[in-house]
């Protein structure tokens, strides 16, 4: 294509992305725990905030850790959903903006700059359907737009973004990674890759991948 | 160039890789190990397959860029250049070639020797053209003697296989006898006796064999492999007319002596050269082998103390040669194995295994057809009918002495670059082009003889070998022909063996251009 | 027709990939690298107390990553499991255990425990099936590298010997299944076919290849025709839909199949898994939670005859398959990403 959109992107800076006032609750969705827990939660990220956070990195391993005080292995035989403690509000309706907001901030693999400042995130290209019914199937697409058209990175800024949501959204959430049209040589099969369970899955077990994936989350707020 | 490469052709034991599953961890190209190197912009391949072994995954991005530097457009440009240097051209064939080239323009194997010979001199200008088997021959010794030694029983002459192990089963390597390969000896052979500066194109069966032209220890021996495939399309349909049409008459041994005659290099063995030995279309290593401790026990042929028994394994790409006392007890066992999926199966020879249960587990297995070409051999064989009521014991990898290892299945004749139908008879449909092939590598190439060697005893430490000790006995033929043993396997013909860590030295002898991904997107 | 929920057993706090049911003893494949073994051969009746018990939990440290896929071998208690490690683990109930009268059940659940009796190694990544024969000859394992493997093993299940890769596949091979009464193997791809090996002469061979989905195909079934000249085959896909497949010529080693038609498409997303049952009825679950059961009618055409929307609550089914329990009666089990195996009875 002649003139491809994101070839040269205009840097962003953080100021100019599409924010919300409120802060507080930006990345700190997650099903287990309830509000007291969320709440310690929030102060320990506050308190090391830095980007080369151990804590940050591993998100994960710090659910867990929480999660021991909560509940007991589980037992095997019951006949009620083990139910473990979530939010009080049955409704959190979540928008484009704090998907948004969860994935502008983590780092190219390349360049030192994130991808909403690249631009290959965009606030426009994200869709929401959700009505805050968390007994309800919700959905969340997301389109990117690499720099360039050849980009052999498109998978990684692709996985790196799936793994920054399935952490940080209810598990009632669908997340579909596509390639904004027109924007990749091989978009079919990137679009594929980015949304085969199995293989997100297995990438995620991969330490070096995974290492890979750390780097471009730690900028995450 | 890659529509040489199609995937119909190589559906037997390949796959097409599209981008490799492993650009990170096997080859360190630009960053340290272990780092993701990040690529620029990619250089374009022509070809993305190879008919290696290594290609059930782990041909890595680099190899594919090294196999393009290697065909038949690389080989008239550089030959070209050479010419005007001052360079003479010696083009060696392997016998697998020559049948296939010969099945291909319709005509017997001698015919086609004498046609291609003059063919290479009439249009490329060759001053030597070769077969391999003296190269064959010294290898072999070389790999018997080694072998007696008990510690290193596997043959690492097929490129496709011996990548494999340094890739995907390091644990083998320190079984893999480490000796050259044939087409490698071969370049010893021409360049080491000669003055002259020489370009050497070799023809080989498949393309393996440009890398194993490009590593390290042999860099320089083979300066381009091309195989029949590609061949064939060098050769332009008036060329096709003028040397390799196809008449009635056949060709006579003088006729083809005496086309051998001009193009053999005085220092080499013109008797040997485009014969070939006993044993399977891929060298016949094991075979030698058992041969070899067969004649250790008894000079004599015709002694029947000792029998070489012929068993098969658990499918066709599996034989076993056992010699045989008079009591029935066997004293050696030397292994054919072909094919992944038998090689899959030589883990067992370094895993903490229990030893292989006589009783297996009982089942009805669809019967094979009735010939079996592949292992007829002609002189000394103590075949095993199916008839017979005697139970043998199974083949098992964990006890034989040699292994002879080829990746393709049938072994080299049906080698990826071969060409497996004639121009003139189309495919049939029954028969198996790869057992026709075979067939006609046996009973259509001259035999020889592999000379026995007396009981040489290789230097024990093999790194130290000291050049140019000379013995006071000087008439001592046995002493000097030990030297020359020492001084070969200690230093030319020995194979080097790499272990991953050390892969990424293996290519940097080409310096013009930098090894990238030729990748469109990482795939996970 | 009505698809009830029998028995919701939470037996991981992480995803459960994939289950496998024989004799009322049931294997199940986690994130958590934990296979389990519960017995659930009582459940049916829903009156004995200590159903659903957990008889053994095999140590998580013989895989490194999760691992993707169960199966028993038929007429033994030894089970495959295949994982993202590449490595494939063979188990075997413990020769002392608590099977005093040995007739397959349990007697003593306390002293229930499974060996490790080998591992095997050869594929290039991550295993992502693992499928006995119908006489547990022939164990088959696919995995990313695209190839499926052919082992055979010893009555002890011991020793394993490749004699096939089969490498036609031109993608990610994700499921492999065989005919319930000949060697026939089916194996589905990311590649978005489905391919039909049989054994010719010296080695296995792909006797057809199935085209028509339109993204990976996830899994397939055969139908359980005795009439073994009728050879179908049901697959589920990432295009969502679940087709039918007929065998129409198998004259020489090529087959001729054709796609004989596609279930009426109820699912939104991805179809993980889909099951056929002994007495004909298709069920298939996937992204979207939903378990659905088809029948034939006597028109030849699909209909669906059942749903169950939100099976596992809002998370994704990974598979589904027909099981049989002590009573004889035919049951459904499911299972998730929310950890739970549910058992559904379909009446």
């Amino acid at each position: 294509m002649s003139e491809y959109i994101n070839e040269n992107p205009e840097v962003l800076d953080d100021t100019q992305l599409p924010t919300r006032k409120d802060e507080d609750n930006e990345l700190l969705f997650n099903t287990t725990g309830s509000n007291s827990y969320l709440d310690r939660k929030k102060m320990l990220l506050r308190m090391d905030n830095s980007s080369q956070s151990q804590v940050l990195q591993n998100i994960d391993l710090l659910d867990k850790l929480f999660a021991l005080h909560h509940h007991d292995t589980p037992d095997l035989t019951e006949d009620d959903e083990s139910i473990e403690s979530f939010d009080d509000e049955d409704f959190d309706q979540i928008d484009a903006q704090e998907i948004y907001d969860l994935i502008a901030h983590i780092s190219d693999p390349e360049h030192p700059l994130t991808l909403g400042q690249l631009a290959i995130v965009n606030i426009d290209d994200i869709e929401v359907i959700d009505n805050g019914n968390r007994d309800e199937i919700s959905e969340v697409i997301v389109r990117i737009t690499p720099t360039i058209t050849h980009c052999s990175l498109a998978t990684l800024i692709g996985l790196g973004i799936r793994v920054r949501l399935e952490r940080a959204l209810p598990p009632r959430f669908r997340i579909n990674i596509i390639l904004k049209k027109g924007t990749h040589q091989s978009e079919n099969q990137v679009n594929k890759q980015l949304n085969d369970k199995e293989r997100v899955a297995a990438a995620c077990e991969n330490d070096q991948l995974l290492g890979v994936v750390s780097t471009m989350l730690g900028t995450c707020k | 160039m890659s529509a040489l490469l199609r995937e119909e052709d190589l559906n037997d034991f390949i796959t097409p890789e599209v981008a490799c599953i492993k650009p990170v961890s096997s080859k360190p190209s630009n960053g340290v190990d272990g780092e993701l190197s990040v690529g620029k912009e990619p250089e374009k391949v022509e070809i993305s397959l190879a008919d290696c072994l290594a290609c059930v995954g782990c041909i890595t991005s680099s190899e594919e860029i090294l196999l393009s530097r290697q065909n038949q457009d690389v080989f008239v440009k550089e030959w070209n250049e050479k010419k005007t240097e001052g360079y003479i051209l010696s083009v060696s064939i392997a016998p697998q070639c020559r049948v296939s080239l010969s099945q291909y323009f319709g005509m017997g194997v001698l015919k086609f020797d004498q046609m291609f010979i003059r063919y290479l001199q009439e249009v490329w200008g060759a001053r030597y053209v070769v077969g391999i088997q003296e190269g064959r021959e010294e290898s072999i010794k070389l790999m018997n003697e080694v072998a007696d030694k008990g510690e290193r029983k596997i043959c690492s002459a097929c490129p496709g296989f011996l990548m494999y192990c340094e890739k995907k089963q390091q644990d083998l390597l320190p079984l893999l006898i480490d000796v050259k390969s044939p087409m490698e000896i071969t370049g010893h052979l021409l360049k080491d006796g000669n003055k002259e500066k020489m370009y050497h194109l070799s023809i080989m069966p498949c393309f393996d064999k440009k890398l194993e032209s490009m590593r390290p220890e042999s860099i320089g021996l083979v300066d381009c492999v091309i195989t029949p495939k590609e061949l064939v399309n060098l050769i332009t349909p008036e060329q096709v007319d003028k040397y390799f049409a196809t008449t009635k008459e056949t060709i006579g041994m003088l006729e083809w002596e005496d086309a051998i005659q001009r193009v053999t290099p005085k220092w080499m063995n013109i008797d040997t050269s485009f014969k070939t030995n006993e044993g399977s279309s891929s060298g016949g290593f094991a075979w030698q082998y058992i041969l070899h401790r067969r004649f250790q026990m008894s000079d004599n042929d015709n002694d029947n103390a000792y029998k070489i028994e012929t068993v098969r394994g658990r499918n066709l790409d599996v034989t076993e040669f056992r010699l045989i006392d008079e009591e029935g007890k066997i004293l050696v066992r030397s292994t054919q194995v072909f094919g992944f999926r038998n090689i899959q199966n030589l883990r067992r020879l370094v895993k903490d295994v229990k030893p292989r249960k006589l009783k297996r587990f009982i089942r009805k297995r669809p019967t094979a057809n009735g010939n079996d070409n592949s292992i007829s051999l002609s002189s000394s064989i103590n075949n095993q009918d199916n008839n017979n009521t005697k139970v043998e014991e199974p083949v098992d990898f964990c006890k034989s002495d040699f292994l002879e290892v080829m990746a393709c299945p049938r072994g080299c004749i049906a080698g990826g670059g071969n060409l497996k139908n004639g121009i003139k008879n189309g495919p049939d449909q029954d028969s198996d082009p790869n057992q026709d092939l075979n067939t006609v590598y046996m009973t259509s190439i001259p035999m020889t003889s592999i000379e026995p060697r007396h009981n040489l005893t290789l230097p024990s430490s093999q790194e130290n070998v000291i050049v140019g000790v000379i013995s006071h006995d000087l008439d001592d033929s046995n002493t000097i022909i030990k030297l020359q043993e020492e001084q070969k396997y200690g230093n030319k013909y020995k194979r080097k063996l790499y272990n991953p860590s050390s892969i990424s030295e293996t290519h940097n002898g080409d310096s013009k251009n930098t090894i990238e991904q030729p990748v469109q997107f990482t795939t996970w | 027709m009505s698809l009830n929920l029998v028995k919701a057993l939470k037996l991981h706090n992480e995803k459960i990939w994939d289950i496998d049911c024989y004799k009322g003893l049931l294997a199940t494949a986690s994130t958590d690298r934990r296979i389990k073994i519960v017995n659930i051969g009582d459940i049916g009746d829903g009156l004995v107390s200590d159903d659903g018990r957990l008889l053994d939990e095999l140590d998580d440290s013989s895989h490194k990553k999760t691992v993707r896929s169960v199966a028993w071998r038929p007429h033994s208690t030894i089970l495959a499991a295949g994982s993202f490690d590449s490595t494939v683990s063979i188990w075997a109930k413990d020769e002392n255990d608590g099977d005093a009268d040995g007739d397959g059940g349990v007697d003593d659940p306390s002293s229930f425990s499974m060996e490790l009796l080998a591992v095997i190694e050869g594929h290039e990544n991550e295993v992502k099936s693992v499928a006995w024969s119908k006489d547990g000859y022939f164990l088959a394992t696919c995995s990313r590298d695209k190839s499926v493997w052919i082992w055979e093993s010893d009555e002890m299940g011991e020793e394993y010997e490749c004699i096939s890769v089969l490498q036609e596949h031109s993608q990610d091979v994700k499921h492999v299944v065989w005919h319930p009464f000949k060697d026939i193997l089916a194996s589905s791809s990311y590649d978005d076919t489905i391919r039909i090996w049989k054994e010719y002469d010296d080695d296995w061979e792909a006797a057809a290849v199935l085209k028509g989905h339109e993204g990976t195909v996830w899994g397939s079934d055969f139908e359980k025709n005795v009439n073994t000249d009728i050879v179908r085959l049901c697959s589920g896909s990432d295009d969502t839909t679940v087709k039918i497949w007929r065998c129409v010529s198998n004259e020489s080693i090529e087959e001729d199949w054709i796609c004989e038609a596609t279930l009426p498409n109820v699912h939104g997303k991805p179809v993980y898994s889909v099951s056929w049952s002994e007495d004909g009825l298709i069920a298939s679950a996937g992204s979207d939670g939903m378990l659905v059961i088809y029948k034939e009618n006597k028109d030849n055409v699909w209909e669906v005859v059942a749903k169950h929307e939100h099976s596992h609550s809002i998370y994704e089914i990974n598979v589904v398959k027909w099981i049989k329990l002590n009573n004889g009666k035919s049951y459904l089990a499911t299972a998730g990403d929310d950890g739970y195996v549910n058992i559904w009875a379909y009446n």
